[in-house]
């Protein structure tokens, strides 16, 4: 149960993904880490042996303190994306998810922050709307209308980039 | 390419499709050489590789045959023990019409060959207890695939002896 659902060779990556799509007064709730200069949905690696529930579970209890009540998925990706020189593989389920009571509404500022690991994550609540998220670099991109418009099914999508 | 099959002792985790083939309430299920349970056609999906992708690829494989819009129907996160090992498994299950070269004749074994293993194939009846009797592999399937969801549905199902 210790080990993340993440896989490596010298130059591929393959990893498990769960994220939370939690949405505010038309804001979507992000996050990022020193060192990066883009935006991702909180959430994390499940673990061999958990479920990806189970996996986003835990990380809103570790990362947020926070008890988030998912059901199924809203979307499952398929994605292909190089980062840093390397190539990545990557199964990724989006939960939408009620703002947990702990993370505080504000705009124009981080709401959380966190040391995990070594990094300093940083929470902000970034505006859906198409001129915002034109100039805020949100990964991944190709799901901006579907954060923006929930699809009204369950979604399997596969893209790259 | 190598298959997104990760194993740590007697752990496994791997990704897999699987195609839903069904005919006059009857699908396709297919044993590799003498094993003591039966699977629904597909394999593995490499790294690279869309779940999609690989369901083009297998059904080309392993039934010579060029499907045209598989349907996502189920997508589990099944948790079974196999072999001997552990397995965590992320499975697509895509609806793939009859190829029209697949003889329906239940009852009879269709032979092939794929990856250097034998590949029985043959159709038995949707019931529940008829896919119990001939020992269909993962057990959640056994249950999903006389009704299909519209859409496709997400589930966890995790084994009882897991």
């Amino acid at each position: 149960m210790s080990v993340d659902l993440s896989f490596s060779t010298s130059t591929a990556h393959f990893n498990v993904r769960s994220a939370a799509i939690i949405r505010q007064h038309n804001h979507l709730l992000c996050t990022t880490f020193d060192g990066i200069d883009f935006w991702f949905l909180p959430g994390g690696r499940p673990k061999r042996g958990e479920t990806s529930i189970e996996g986003l579970k835990r990380e809103f209890r570790e990362e947020l303190d926070a008890t988030i009540e998912v059901d199924a998925p809203h979307i499952i990706a398929e994605s292909f994306f190089d980062l840093a020189g390397e190539h990545y593989h990557e199964l990724a389920f989006y939960y939408v998810a009620d703002c947990p009571p702990q993370v505080r509404f504000v705009t124009g500022e981080d709401c959380h922050h966190l040391e995990e690991e070594g990094r300093h994550y940083r929470y902000r609540w970034i505006e859906l709307s198409p001129t915002v998220l034109a100039n805020i670099d949100l990964q991944p991109r190709a799901l901006h209308s579907h954060f923006i418009d929930l699809p009204p099914l369950p979604l399997h999508i596969v893209f790259d980039g | 390419m190598s298959n997104l099959t990760f194993d740590e002792g007697n752990e496994r985790v791997n990704v897999r499709c699987a195609g839903i083939i069904r005919h006059e309430d009857h699908l396709l299920v297919v044993r590799e050489d003498d094993d003591d349970f039966v699977c629904l056609p597909g394999g593995r999906v490499q790294r690279g590789e869309s779940s999609l992708d690989a369901i083009h690829r297998e059904m080309d494989e392993e039934l010579n045959a060029q499907i045209e819009t598989p349907q996502l129907r189920y997508m589990l996160e099944n948790f079974f023990w196999r072999y001997g090992k552990r397995f965590h498994e992320f499975a697509f299950y895509y609806e793939v019409a009859k190829p029209l070269h697949v003889p329906f004749q239940p009852g009879v074994c269709i032979t092939g060959e794929d990856d250097g293993k034998v590949l029985s194939f043959e159709w038995v009846h949707t019931a529940p207890d008829a896919l119990a009797e001939i020992n269909l592999h993962p057990f959640s399937m056994r249950t999903r695939v006389a009704e299909l969801p519209q859409g496709f549905v997400h589930e966890c199902v995790v084994d009882p002896d897991y």
